[in-house]
């Protein structure tokens, strides 16, 4: 499965809190619920794209895992 | 899963035969181990296959299993565990055992989540305690295999590399869930809270808890894209809160529903078919204390009980948990 460029809407989406999609892998849930944290304190530009890079390293790095896609999945189906 | 409580004469035969080990016990039987490939936290309470149980003479051993990649123990400093997460192995997951009570067990509450790399990879473990009557006069201590002594505020952690066929998950069964009262969220993160917003009006917490009679046995809850998060109350001053886990700014918390029989209620939200997938688990001393887990089962689970969890971060009042299973 092709991984969203960073440009992907849905990243911010899901970090805004905008998409509420529902996750199956409790890291997806840990990191999210802390990008979020992150994300609020300082809502600005730059602090969007270094949420949206580590999100999206998660699940690059996680590309072998069933779970993992399955959340990534729902996160560009929502 | 090959974890369960052993005499230590056992524990030493494992040792020596070259097994790789997690253990937990109590510190004088820690000492007496001989170096070799384990890490150790202390503590005196157990869940076994029989039930809960307290024991100063018994060692609950993890044993790795034979066709694990690699390993390798780490002992981390607290500037030094931000580490944690990039020193895991590419597919694998790491165990970490930090004493209780100390600085790293605060700092790693508080900043796991800002740790580089955070939750890219799997962290499991848990805060090792003491015998509840000698909290205070005791200092849990954590140990690598190799230094007899252990250590009063490192933490210790064994990362293992795994074959490309395995996967590993780590998950939690927490029975606790918000309750129906009111929203509460709080001005900074911190171990402990002076005010409160209470659907959005800024009290005192510690008369917000005085004046609604709240059962302090019961956490916080705050509801984490569907799985609940808690936060355990320590003690209520006359003006503060303590937590044994931060509470975070931006969370929305709610005071959790009280149970009826945590056994019964475990059992229902424990997910079918874990058996043998099941690696390690641990269960916090305060599930142990309030739903009275001194000779219970709790079906399938058995390890530690302990004074914090972890899963990624620090979790409360919570049984934490990890499977290897075929990718």
């Amino acid at each position: 499965m092709m991984l969203p460029a960073e440009s992907h809407p849905k990243w911010a989406a899901v970090i805004t809190g905008e998409l509420k999609p529902e996750f199956k892998y409790l890291a997806t849930k840990m990191l999210l619920r802390n990008l979020r944290h992150v994300y609020k304190a300082y809502p600005t530009r730059e602090r969007m794209s270094e949420c949206i890079i580590k999100l999206r390293f998660f699940f690059e790095e996680n590309s072998s895992n069933k779970k993992v896609l399955s959340d990534l999945r729902s996160i560009i189906k929502a | 899963m090959d974890a369960q409580l052993y005499e230590t004469e056992h524990i030493q035969k494992l040792i020596t035969s070259g097994k790789k080990l997690i253990l937990a016990g109590d510190e004088a039987v820690l000492k007496k181990l001989p170096r070799g490939n384990w890490i150790a936290g202390t503590i005196p309470y157990f869940m076994d296959k029989d039930g809960g149980k307290f024991s100063k003479e018994m060692i609950y051993a993890t044993v790795l299993p034979d066709y694990i990649y690699e390993y390798n123990i780490v002992v981390y400093n607290q500037e030094q565990l931000q580490n944690v997460y990039k020193d895991a192995y590419t597919n694998g997951f790491s165990v970490i055992i930090l004493p209780g009570s100390s600085d790293i067990h605060y700092s790693f509450s508080l900043n796991s989540p800002k740790y580089p790399n955070f939750a890219v990879r799997p962290l499991v473990g848990w805060v090792a305690g003491t015998d509840l009557d000698e909290v205070g006069m005791k200092e849990p201590k954590v140990f690598d295999g190799v230094d007899p002594m252990g250590f009063e505020d490192s933490a210790v952690v064994m990362h293992v590399g795994l074959p490309p066929s395995k996967v590993v998950d780590i998950d939690i069964v927490n029975i606790f869930e918000p309750g129906d009262g009111d929203e509460l969220r709080f001005p900074v993160d911190g171990f402990f809270a002076k005010d409160v917003i209470v659907n959005g009006e800024r009290k005192n917490f510690a008369e917000y808890i005085r004046e609604n009679n709240i059962d302090t046995k019961l956490p916080l809850v705050a509801d984490t894209y569907g799985t609940m998060v808690n936060t355990s109350f320590q003690r209520v001053e006359e003006h503060r809160v303590f937590f044994y886990a931060p509470v975070f700014a931006d969370t929305t918390y709610r005071i959790a529903k009280p149970f009826n029989d945590y056994v019964q209620e475990f059992e229902q939200m424990t997910p079918d078919g874990l058996g043998e997938k099941t690696f390690f688990s641990c269960n916090c001393i305060l599930n142990y204390l309030y739903a009275e887990l001194e000779g219970k089962q709790t079906i399938g689970f058995t390890g530690p009980v302990t004074f914090g969890e972890v899963a990624y971060q620090l979790l409360n009042q919570t049984m934490v948990y990890l499977t290897i299973d075929e990718n």
